[in-house]
């Protein structure tokens, strides 16, 4: 059933005086309409929402829902070593309550983080091999790991002063309660830098 | 109030003989369903609204936006780079050398754009796509014999493999001098790298791609090792 594109007149039905039973034909179109709209969407049901959300469509339930799954809501941020540090750069739509250091205070919720950068560990002098061993997505909150975070060593100097190490890692994360989220990292190495931007979406 | 379920029957009121007030039950329903449907969007209001809008929501109202992003693909794409040279990874001067990339790894693909994924050579649906690819990667090249390296021209490239075709490359600058090295030692080049490559391109059917990152390394007679390493993001939205 197509989207209505006729109008139901309301001219026999907009005056005290009028006959609602010369509305009849005006009453089916009426009638149509409504019924077009429904069978076109199936069903809709639009919760709490909240700027920046548009209408998607859960397969899951065979229905549209208001949600910002479809990357329609997203904070820019960076994240840096030395010390461990998030920097909210844009936050339009307010996702991030507050940031702390290494701790990005959000509340209960479904996050999408995309995470894209550099990490370098190093030695000051040469000796054993400078490594990146572990580089999370943590909660700090619960003191949890959230998910590892994907990173590949691109650089390996031959004088074993310092790896660099690609981090490109997208992840998909449930908070049930307000929660602080930090990175974090081990290694063997003398001293790490890194410069992270990452994109977050509530979805 | 919920979404209306169901159809409401028009057999009260299809004919020219019928009677209205036959059709109450409908008459009402149709009221009804109408709020209910107007109850559960709240406001809509499309003034406005131009060629690519999504409709979202504002604050207090569904209306066309401009700046929401649609549904995405994000992909690791990457290869390292081992401590020590490969020794079949050799080259010669005015050889192009190449390394395919892996995607896989952490990714967000809800609509599942790519398929054969965690190898070299994924396929992406059919689609028009705005790609972005994007990150560091790296480059090391030894020479073992002959004169001095005088150029290394680093690109990373996307190929649809089924075609032959290269989408889009972007080549990261690199000092004429090939001064700069991370680890300064003769007759080895090391490069940290960026690279920021977008394009627009339709696939009309179910394409197998690669990401593909290569040197082309100029000089007299000379030859060595090389490797490459790269960390980078792919991100596909399909429009």
């Amino acid at each position: 059933m197509a989207w209505p594109t006729t109008s139901a007149s309301t001219a026999n039905l907009d005056s005290g005086s009028d006959n609602p039973g010369l509305a009849r034909a005006d009453i089916k179109q009426n009638i149509d309409n409504v019924n077009a709209i429904v069978a076109e969407f199936g069903e809709v049901v639009i919760t709490s929402p909240s700027n920046g959300q548009a209408l998607v469509y859960d397969s899951a339930n065979s229905r549209w829902i208001n949600s910002g799954s479809g990357g329609t809501t997203a904070a820019y941020l960076t994240w840096s070593t030395g010390p461990s540090v998030w920097t909210v750069q844009n936050d339009q739509f307010s996702i991030v309550n507050s940031v702390s250091s290494n701790n990005l205070n959000l509340d209960a919720g479904t996050y999408d983080i995309i995470l894209s950068g550099t990490i370098a560990a190093f030695h000051s002098n040469p000796g054993p091999e400078p490594n990146l061993n572990t580089l999370k997505l943590y909660n700090t909150t619960t003191s949890t790991d959230i998910d590892s975070i994907g990173y590949t060593q691109i650089m390996h100097t031959d004088n074993d002063k310092f790896k660099i190490y690609g981090v490109s890692s997208a992840h998909t994360f449930t908070l049930g309660a307000t929660t602080n989220v930090s990175i974090t990292y081990t290694t063997d190495a003398e001293d790490v830098d890194g410069n992270l931007i990452a994109t977050l979406y509530r979805t | 109030m919920a979404w209306p379920t169901g159809s409401i029957s028009t057999a009260n009121v299809d004919q020219g003989i019928d009677r209205p007030r036959v059709a109450r039950e409908q008459i009402r329903q149709s009221h009804v369903d109408a709020d209910a449907i107007a109850d559960e969007f709240g406001t809509v209001d499309t003034t406005g609204v131009v060629d690519g809008n999504i409709l979202g929501y504002d604050g207090t109202k569904w209306a066309p936006s401009d700046n929401l992003v649609v549904e995405a693909a994000t992909y690791a794409a990457s290869i390292g780079a081992g401590n020590e040279f490969d020794l079949s990874d050799t080259w010669s001067s005015g050889d192009t050398v190449s390394k395919n990339l892996t995607f896989g790894g952490k990714d967000i693909d809800r609509n599942n754009y790519l398929s054969n994924t965690n190898a070299d050579n994924p396929t992406i649906v059919a689609g028009v796509y705005d790609i972005r690819i994007q990150g560091p990667w790296a480059f090391e090249v030894i020479r073992n014999s002959g004169t001095n390296v005088t150029g290394i021209t680093p690109t990373i490239s996307l190929i649809d493999t089924d075609s032959s075709t290269t989408l889009g490359s972007f080549t990261s600058k690199v000092p004429a001098s090939l001064t700069n090295d991370l680890d300064p030692t003769a007759n080895e080049y090391e490069h940290l790298l960026y690279t920021s490559l977008s394009l627009r391109h339709t696939f009309s059917t179910a394409t197998a791609i690669r990401l593909r990152g290569s040197l082309t390394i100029a000089g007299s007679g000379s030859s060595g090792l090389f490797k490459i390493g790269a960390g980078l993001q792919v991100r596909f939205v399909k429009i």
